[in-house]
C-alpha cells in the first residue's frame, strides 16, 4: 500500500508517491528566467530556499497551464531529504538537491493504492511520452497516471 | 662545571616536581594501572616533568623521566593493567629522587653524582620495556596482516603533524635569523617531543626515532652546549618534509609508505646524529638563564579545542534560514502600517460618533446620555491601546531587525578564515626557492588575521604562489647585484592583507630592481602587439598591462621556476573569475607591488538591482565600470549603429531586454539610464529600465538541472521576499557579441522613435487602479499610446521624464491632488501647454469649476467612459491617433 497526491492538468488525473513531495502552496510569485526551456515557470522563494517551477501541463507537450484561484505548486523533497525513504525503499525516484516544483490545475485528494493494482503504461492510452510514465491505476471512472518524476526533471531531454 | 640556578624556576620545579611525583607515586604503588585515564594521567605527569626539568636544566631529571616515560609507553596500557613489576621499580625509584636538596642548589651536583647509578638501572629497564615492545610487535606482525594502525588515532596524529609542522617550519627559519635566540628553540622542542610522543602511541617506531634526535638536538641546542647552524636546520627541515609528505599519504597506506620510507628516514635520522656529534661541546659558560615569565610554560596538556568543522551544506542552510528570518522580519512593518490604519479609522469613528451625539435633539439627549458617554469612552481607550501597541510592535520590530541584521552578519562571517590559513607555509616556501636561485629573501606577512572567505582563500592559493615565486625569480636581484646597488644583501617581499571599501585587498611587494617600462615597450614592438607611435603615447599602467597578456613574458630565459610566459595572465584570469582585479605598480631599482582587491566574500556580492522589461535583476558592482543617464539627444547614429559619447570615447548603445531576450519596450523617458561595461577591447552601454539601487545579495545556485542559462550567473532573494537572478557579466560580453554579429540585436534607438512618431503619447494620473487601466484600455483601444501614473506627485515626475500630448488626471489623490498637479504643470514653462482632461467623481458644478480654473481644458466625470464622452474630449484635443 501507498499513498499518492493526486492532481489534475486540465481533465488529466495524475498522482505521485506522497512521501516525494515537500509541500503544496499557491503562492504564484515566480522570477522569470530567460534563457530556460520554455516549460520552466521560473523561481520560486520557499522560506529562504530558491525553488525552480516548471509547468506540468507544459512540459507534457500541453498548453501552458492558466494560473488561477486553483492553481497549486507541488514541492518535491531534495535527494538528501528523501535519503532515508530511499534507502528503505519505499521510493526509488531522484530529482537532485536543488529545490524543484512544478505547478498543477488543480489539487486531488490522497488516495490509498495496493501496489497490485498499478499496471505498466497501456500503448496508445494517452499522448504523454511514455519515459514520463511510471505507471497507471484503473479508477472507478478515471484512469490515475504515475508519475516518474525523475525524467520529469530531466531537462536534457525534450 | 658550576650552575648558577635561577631561584623562581627552581621554585616552580619544586611545586611541579612535588605535585606530579605525588600522583605518580600514588598509582604506581599499586602495582598496576587501571584505567586509560589513568596511563594517561601518568604519561601527562611525566610530561609535565620533563618540561619543566628542561626549563630547570636539570639534565639528570630530562634524561630520568623520559626515560620512564618511554618505559611506560613501551609498555602500553594493556600490560600494565596486569600486576607488572616494572611499576614497584619505578615505584622505588621516584621514592629515592624525592630527597632531591631543591633549596640548596650547591648540593645539586653531589646529589647528582650519589644518584647516578639512577640512570643506569633506569636504562636497563627500558631495554627491558622495547624488548617487551618488539616482542609484542613480532605477535602482532606474525598474527595478523591487519595494520596496526588505528584509523581515528591516525587521524588525530596527522592533526598533531600537520600543527606542528607550522612550528618547524616557522621557528626553524627564526632560528636561522637569529641563531643564539634561546627563545625560538623551546617550541621546536616542544613540537618535537610531542610528535615523539604521538609517534609512539601510533607505534612508528622510525618517527619516534627520528623525532627523538630532533628533540636531542634542540634540546642540546637550548642547552647551550651547540649552535644550530644552517646545516642544521637545513636537515631539519628535510626531517619536517617527511612529517609533510605524510600529510598527503592515504591513511591506509601510511604504514606502507612508513616501510618504503623506512631507509629515507633512517638516513635523516642518522644526518641529526651525527650533527649532534659533530658539534665539539662549547665551553658551557656559567649564564644566567633569563626568566621565564610563568605564562610562557610550555603547555602540556590538549587544548580544548577552540574551533570545530561544520559541513558546508549545513552552513548554507543556517545562512538561508538566516536570511529568511531578516526577510519575514519586514513583514511587522506592513503589519504596524495596517494597525495605523485601524488607529485612523477608530479616530474618525469617534469623530462621527461625536457629531452624532451633537446632533441629538436635546430632549433625547438625556435618555442616551449614559450610553453615549459609554461608548465615547470605549471608543477613546480603543484608539489609545491601539496607539500604546503600535509603539510596542514599533520598538520590537526595531530591535528584531536589529538583532536579525546581527544573526545574518555573524552567519555570515562563519564562512571566514584567518589570512595566515593560506600564509603558514610561505617562509619555508620562500626560503627554499630563495636559496636554489642563489637570492636571499625574507618574507614579511602583515594582517595574518585579515578574515578572509574560505572559498576564496582557496581560490587565491595559486595565485598567490605564482605572485611569490614572480618576486623572487623576477623582483629580487641577487646579492652582489643588490650590495652593488646599496641595498641590504636580504632582499624583502611583504604580503599584506586588508579590508578597504568593503573589499579585500592584498599587496605583494618586494624591494627587487622593478620593471622595466623600456623591455616591456621593446618587446610589444618585438612581438608586434602594438607600434612604436602607439606605445610611445601610452601611460606606465598601461604598458604594465602588456604583462597580462598570454604569452608575455620579459625573462630572457626560463627557469624552473618562472618565466614561461605562461603566469601573469593566468594569474589575472583566476582572480577575475572570483569577481577580483589585479594592478601592477612598479619603480625601477625600488621595487614592484602587485594590488589584488577581491570581494570580502563569494557567498555575499554587492550588486546593482534594475528592471529590465518590468524583472528585477542585479549586476555585480564589481564587474560594472560606470552607470549614467544620457538625453536622447546625446544618441548618435554610425554605420547604423546607435552611440553615445562619454570621456571622448564612442560607446555603442545595447539594449539589455533585447540580450536577455525579454519583451522590449519602447524608451519612453528622456532620461536613459545606462550600465557601462567595459572589458579588455570591449565597452558597451547598457540600456536598462530602471535603477532600484545598491543590494547586498546572499548567492545561490541555480538549478543544476536547468543547466548554464545564458547571462545568468546565480540568483538571490530580494528583501521583499522574492527570488532576483544575478547577471553573469562576463558571459553577457560573449553573447553581445555574438548577437552583434549574428545581426540579432535591433538597433535600440530606432524603436523608440517609431514609437513615439506613430503613437500619441497620454499620461493618465488616477489612484485607483481600475480608472487607471480602464482609461489606458480605452486610450490604446483607440490607438494611442498610455501610461500611468498612481497621484500627482508620480505624475509631475512622469511628465517630466517623458514626452506627452495629453494629461489625463483625477482630483482626489494621495501626496498631490488633480487641482495641485494641474496648477503645477501650467507653472512649468516645459510643459505648460499641454493640453489637460480632469475626471473625477465629484460632479459639483463648483469643483468643475475649480478645475478649469486651474488650468484643465475639460473637466468629465467618471460616467463619461460609457459614452464616447471621454474619446471625444481626447480627440477634440489632440486629434486622432492616427494623423
Amino acid at each position: 500500500m501507498s499513498q499518492f497526491t493526486t492532481f489534475f492538468v486540465g481533465e488529466s488525473f495524475f498522482g505521485l508517491n506522497i512521501l516525494q513531495v515537500k509541500e503544496i502552496n499557491n503562492n504564484m510569485k515566480f522570477t522569470y528566467v530567460p534563457d530556460s526551456p520554455n516549460y520552466i515557470k521560473g523561481l520560486l522563494n520557499l522560506r529562504g530556499q530558491v525553488i525552480t517551477i516548471f509547468d506540468l501541463a507544459k512540459r507534457i507537450g500541453r498548453e501552458p497551464i492558466v494560473i488561477g484561484t486553483l492553481t497549486r505548486n507541488l514541492i518535491l523533497k531534495t535527494d538528501n531529504e528523501t535519503l532515508l525513504l530511499r534507502e528503505k525503499g519505499l521510493i526509488n525516484k531522484e530529482v537532485g538537491n536543488d529545490g524543484i516544483g512544478f505547478i498543477v490545475d488543480r489539487i486531488g485528494d490522497v488516495i490509498e493504492i495496493d501496489d497490485n493494482r498499478i499496471s505498466s503504461t497501456p500503448a496508445n492510452l494517452t499522448t504523454i511520452a511514455k519515459e514520463f510514465i511510471s505507471g497507471v491505476v484503473e479508477m472507478d471512472n478515471n484512469l490515475l497516471i504515475l508519475l516518474n518524476i525523475t525524467e520529469l526533471v530531466n531537462f536534457n531531454t525534450k | 662545571m658550576s650552575n648558577n640556578y635561577d631561584s623562581s624556576t627552581l621554585s616552580l620545579f619544586n611545586t611541579e616536581f612535588n605535585e606530579q611525583t605525588a600522583i605518580l607515586l600514588e598509582i604506581f604503588t599499586k602495582g598496576i594501572i587501571d584505567s586509560e585515564e589513568e596511563y594517561q594521567q601518568v604519561l601527562s605527569s611525566l610530561r609535565s616533568l620533563v618540561t619543566i626539568s628542561q626549563i630547570t636544566e636539570l639534565s639528570f631529571f630530562i634524561d630520568l623521566f623520559e626515560a620512564i616515560e618511554s618505559i611506560i609507553l613501551n609498555y602500553k596500557l594493556e600490560s600494565l593493567q596486569k600486576e607488572n613489576k616494572v611499576l614497584i621499580e619505578l615505584n622505588i625509584f621516584i621514592l629515592q629522587i624525592s630527597d632531591f636538596p631543591i633549596n640548596s642548589p650547591e648540593k645539586f651536583e653531589n646529589w647528582f653524582s650519589e644518584k647516578k647509578i639512577f640512570n643506569d638501572k633506569i636504562q636497563t629497564i627500558l631495554q627491558e620495556s622495547i624488548r617487551n615492545t618488539e616482542a609484542q610487535i613480532k605477535v602482532t606482525e606474525t598474527n595478523t596482516n591487519a595494520d596496526y594502525v588505528d584509523y581515528s588515532m591516525l587521524d588525530l596524529f596527522l592533526n598533531e603533524i600537520s600543527t606542528n609542522i607550522m612550528v618547524f617550519n616557522e621557528f626553524l627559519l627564526k632560528i636561522e635569523d637569529s641563531p643564539a635566540n634561546i627563545e625560538f628553540i623551546e617550541p621546536l622542542m616542544r613540537a618535537a617531543h610531542s610528535l615523539k610522543g604521538a609517534a609512539r602511541i601510533m607505534q612508528m617506531d622510525v618517527i619516534v626515532d627520528l623525532t627523538h634526535s630532533m628533540e636531542d638536538l634542540f634540546v642540546k641546542a637550548q642547552n647551550k652546549e651547540i649552535v644550530l647552524t644552517e646545516t642544521d636546520i637545513d636537515i631539519s627541515l628535510k626531517a619536517v618534509d617527511v612529517f609533510s609528505q605524510m600529510l598527503e599519504i592515504q591513511s591506509s597506506e601510511i604504514s606502507n609508505w612508513l616501510i618504503s620510507q623506512n631507509e629515507n628516514i633512517y638516513r635523516i635520522n642518522n644526518e641529526i646524529k651525527n650533527r649532534k656529534l659533530s658539534h665539539k661541546p662549547k665551553e658551557i659558560v656559567a649564564q644566567k638563564k633569563e626568566n621565564f615569565p610563568s605564562d610562557s610554560l610550555p603547555i602540556v596538556c590538549e587544548q580544548s579545542p577552540s574551533e570545530i568543522k561544520i559541513s558546508i551544506k549545513k552552513l548554507g542552510k543556517i545562512l538561508g534560514l538566516s536570511s529568511q528570518v531578516m526577510i519575514e522580519n519586514k513583514w511587522l512593518d506592513s503589519f504596524t502600517e495596517s494597525l495605523l490604519k485601524i488607529k485612523r479609522n477608530s479616530f474618525s469613528m469617534l469623530k462621527d460618533f461625536d457629531e452624532v451625539t451633537n446632533n441629538i435633539p436635546v430632549e433625547n439627549k438625556k435618555l442616551f446620555s449614559k450610553f453615549l458617554t459609554k461608548v465615547s469612552k470605549e471608543l477613546s481607550q480603543n484608539i489609545t491601546d491601539i496607539t500604546n501597541n503600535i509603539n510596542y510592535l514599533g520598538q520590537y520590530s526595531r530591535k528584531m531587525s536589529n538583532i536579525t541584521e546581527k544573526l545574518y552578519g555573524n552567519v555570515v562571517s562563519l564562512r571566514m578564515r584567518p589570512f595566515s590559513d593560506l600564509t603558514s607555509q610561505y617562509q619555508r616556501r620562500v626560503r627554499d626557492l630563495a636559496k636554489n636561485l642563489g637570492k636571499r629573501v625574507k618574507i614579511q606577512i602583515n594582517g595574518k588575521n585579515t578574515d578572509v572567505d574560505r572559498d576564496i582563500l582557496a581560490k587565491l592559493e595559486a595565485p598567490l604562489n605564482h605572485l611569490l615565486r614572480n618576486s623572487i625569480d623576477h623582483g629580487i636581484e641577487s646579492p652582489e647585484i643588490r650590495i652593488m646597488n646599496g641595498k641590504s644583501e636580504t632582499g624583502l617581499i611583504t604580503i599584506s592583507a586588508f579590508h578597504k571599501n568593503g573589499m579585500l585587498n592584498i599587496d605583494i611587494n618586494d624591494d627587487g630592481n622593478g620593471i622595466s617600462i623600456d623591455k616591456i615597450k621593446q618587446k610589444i614592438v618585438d612581438k608586434k602587439l602594438s607600434t612604436k607611435e602607439i606605445i610611445e603615447n601610452l601611460n606606465k599602467e598601461e604598458i604594465l598591462n602588456f604583462l597580462f597578456l598570454p604569452g608575455f613574458s620579459t625573462r630572457d630565459f626560463v627557469t624552473e621556476f618562472s618565466g614561461r610566459g605562461v603566469g601573469l595572465d593566468v594569474v589575472q584570469s583566476m582572480i577575475q573569475a572570483v569577481n577580483g582585479s589585479i594592478f601592477i605598480e612598479s619603480e625601477t631599482g625600488i621595487g614592484t607591488t602587485f594590488h589584488l582587491t577581491l570581494p570580502l566574500t563569494l557567498s555575499i556580492v554587492r550588486t546593482l538591482l534594475v528592471t529590465i522589461s518590468d524583472e528585477y535583476y542585479a549586476f555585480p558592482l564589481t564587474k560594472i565600470e560606470k552607470v549614467l543617464q544620457i538625453n536622447q539627444k546625446e544618441i548618435q547614429t554610425a554605420e547604423g549603429r546607435k552611440y553615445f559619447t562619454f570621456n571622448n570615447e564612442k560607446i555603442g548603445l545595447i539594449s539589455a531586454a533585447e540580450v536577455l531576450e525579454l519583451k522590449t519596450r519602447p524608451i519612453t523617458s528622456g532620461k536613459i539610464p545606462i550600465i557601462l561595461l567595459k572589458k579588455n577591447q570591449f565597452i558597451y552601454g547598457l540600456i536598462i529600465e530602471k535603477f532600484i539601487g545598491e543590494r547586498e545579495l546572499v548567492v545561490r545556485p541555480l538549478n543544476k538541472l536547468l543547466g548554464k542559462i545564458a547571462d545568468i550567473n546565480s540568483t538571490a532573494i530580494l528583501d521583499n521576499g522574492s527570488p532576483v537572478l544575478i547577471i553573469d557579466v562576463e558571459d553577457m560580453y560573449l553573447s553581445i557579441d555574438k548577437k552583434l554579429n549574428a545581426g540579432l540585436l535591433k538597433d535600440i534607438n530606432l524603436n523608440y522613435k517609431n514609437n513615439s512618431s506613430e503613437k500619441k503619447r497620454i499620461l493618465i494620473v488616477d489612484d485607483s487602479i481600475t480608472v487607471r487601466e480602464l482609461e489606458k484600455k480605452i486610450l490604446e483601444k483607440s490607438g494611442y499610446y498610455a501610461e500611468t501614473a498612481i497621484d500627482g506627485i508620480d505624475g509631475l515626475n512622469s511628465l517630466k521624464a517623458g514626452n506627452f500630448d495629453l494629461l489625463i488626471s483625477d482630483i482626489d489623490m494621495p501626496r498631490m491632488n488633480g487641482f495641485e498637479l494641474v496648477q503645477e504643470v501650467r507653472k512649468n514653462k516645459n510643459y505648460s501647454k499641454i493640453p489637460i482632461i480632469i475626471v473625477s467623481y465629484k460632479d459639483r458644478e463648483s469643483d468643475k469649476l475649480k478645475g478649469l480654473e486651474a488650468g484643465a481644458d475639460y473637466y468629465l466625470t467618471k460616467s463619461s467612459f460609457q459614452d464616447r464622452r471621454f474619446l471625444i474630449a481626447v480627440e477634440d484635443l489632440i486629434g486622432k491617433a492616427n494623423n
